[in-house]
């Protein structure tokens, strides 16, 4: 009678096909953290969240706080469009685009940050 | 002798082969992610909330990360309500607001701040100065159409700035001013208090890393989950436009850093450039070859202190302060030259090669 073996040759290519595709589903997903993502909190609290890649057409999130203010989303970039507090400074702020930039509406509390590691920064002193 | 029982399972066509399959996937599976999870997944939390001023972004890993970063919080909206000046009933306004040999009782912590904002300007001779609200308050860098002050305006409130009409009394926590028209502004060393309060909140609840930055200022925490040093990146102070963009790196295990820069804020008017490091002599905006200046010490509150009163003195006037304080520096000017003190060389890296490294001894 034949012996037969527990593996053989092709097992081990499939074995290893298998352990292949695994690896490159955790890699894929591991880098799924350069996608840019704004976060957009008020008081601390997140709000909203907004992978900014995906965005096909622009659309505006109103906030509701003690200075409402509505903030402008598109492809890539988002800023504060209007804003009813005193000094307007967030609206000076400009368009956001890059990982680690922040646009506030200190009066309204409301903060915007761009998500998503560059160069594994951690932060940014200036 | 089980192994060979076990063994002759797996050979018998009882066994079949999908079976084996499947069993060898998902071990396979459950051992990558296993892997993933102790790599990857501690728990961290990241939030930005607002207080002094400006934005604290925090990244936290700890058990609850969630209730750290809102203490932090609250706790830095709690430092900047004793020691801002535009807040009514802080300890800041109250000594404003006192009359001149009047005593004003303060918390402790305006106390220390005060105190070592005082101390550096006794020993820069004015050129970091904690009374120049006089002065500082002429001008409004955020206004629509930001003005340059009237030169005698400016002229008489650099006659009322000056540390010298301010007297602590330490043991009694208690401040005066000596001259009625002599004004605090904390302005310049809140954010870097701000990282020291963070720092002490994330020690006392045994977090096991975490990043505040309060502006530009950064404060780290504990060791990441890789062991690796935190990388700074270091403004790029020549792109005015894009506060994302760097031109070097700083890694640090520990401490803190804050940075002082012609381009945080400013104006322009009639071709003329106007920023906010204001020269405590002039009441006008410091004039010398540098654009920014970064200091690296254990205390936020001092590289806070230290990056104005560094970039108000120039580098080789800073050289001695420095290392009074035990603290290192970055100075970049005009001409995109880089000049760095000897605890920083092995840990900047200089990202944008147009930056050239240069001497500065």
């Amino acid at each position: 009678m034949e012996k037969r073996k527990l593996v053989n040759k092709y097992d081990i290519i499939f074995i290893g096909c298998i352990t292949i595709i695994t690896a490159l589903f955790f890699a894929f997903n591991n880098t799924f953290g350069n996608k840019k993502v704004a976060v957009i909190e008020k008081d601390g609290v997140e709000i909203n969240r907004i992978d900014l890649s995906k965005v096909e057409n622009s659309y505006l999130i109103n906030i509701d706080s003690k200075y409402p203010a509505v903030i402008l989303v598109e492809k890539n970039k988002i800023s504060f469009l209007e804003a009813s507090c005193p000094d307007k400074i967030c609206k000076k702020m400009g368009k956001i685009s890059q990982p680690n930039q922040t646009a506030i509406c200190l009066p309204a509390k409301i903060t915007i940050r761009i998500d998503g590691k560059t160069n594994e920064i951690d932060g940014i002193t200036g | 002798m089980r192994a060979l029982k076990l063994h002759r399972i797996f050979l018998s066509n009882k066994f079949p082969r999908t079976t084996f399959f499947l069993i060898s996937i998902i071990l396979i599976v459950s051992v990558l992610l296993f892997i993933n999870k102790i790599n990857n997944h501690e728990k961290s939390f990241t939030n930005t909330t607002t207080a002094m001023g400006t934005f604290v972004n925090q990244t936290i890993s700890a058990e609850s990360p969630e209730s750290i970063a809102i203490n932090v919080s609250k706790e830095i909206t709690d430092l900047e309500n004793l020691i801002s000046w535009r807040i009514k009933g802080s300890d800041i306004e109250k000594v404003n607001i006192a009359p001149a040999l009047e005593w004003v009782s303060v918390t402790e912590k305006t106390i220390n701040i005060l105190c070592a904002a005082l101390n550096t300007a006794k020993m820069t001779n004015g050129a970091f100065e904690p009374a120049i609200l006089p002065v500082s308050i002429l001008w409004d860098f955020s206004a629509d159409t930001p003005k340059v002050p009237n030169e005698n305006e400016l002229k008489k409130a650099v006659s009322n700035v000056g540390h010298s009409n301010l007297e602590i009394d330490k043991n009694s926590l208690k401040v005066r001013k000596l001259s009625p028209l002599s004004l605090v502004d904390l302005g310049a060393v809140g954010k870097g208090a701000a990282c020291d309060t963070a720092i002490k909140e994330y020690e006392k609840s045994n977090a096991k890393s975490a990043i505040i930055s309060v502006g530009g200022s950064i404060g780290v925490y504990g060791t990441k989950k890789d062991k690796s040093a935190f990388n700074i990146a270091i403004r790029d102070p020549l792109n005015t436009k894009n506060d994302a963009v760097s031109f070097a790196t700083l890694k640090i295990y520990k401490g803190c850093v804050s940075t002082s820069g012609s381009y945080e804020r400013n104006f322009n008017v009639d071709g003329k450039f106007y920023h906010h490091v204001l020269d405590t002599k002039t009441g006008y905006p410091t004039d010398n070859d540098l654009i920014s200046t970064t200091v690296y010490n254990e205390s936020g509150l001092l590289t806070d202190i230290l990056s104005t009163a560094c970039y108000v003195l120039g580098k080789e006037k800073s050289l001695p302060l420095l290392e009074y304080y035990n603290a290192e520096a970055i100075f970049v000017d005009k001409s995109k030259h880089v000049f760095v003190t000897k605890g920083l060389k092995d840990k900047l890296n200089i990202t944008n090669q147009s930056y050239i490294l240069c001497d500065l001894y």
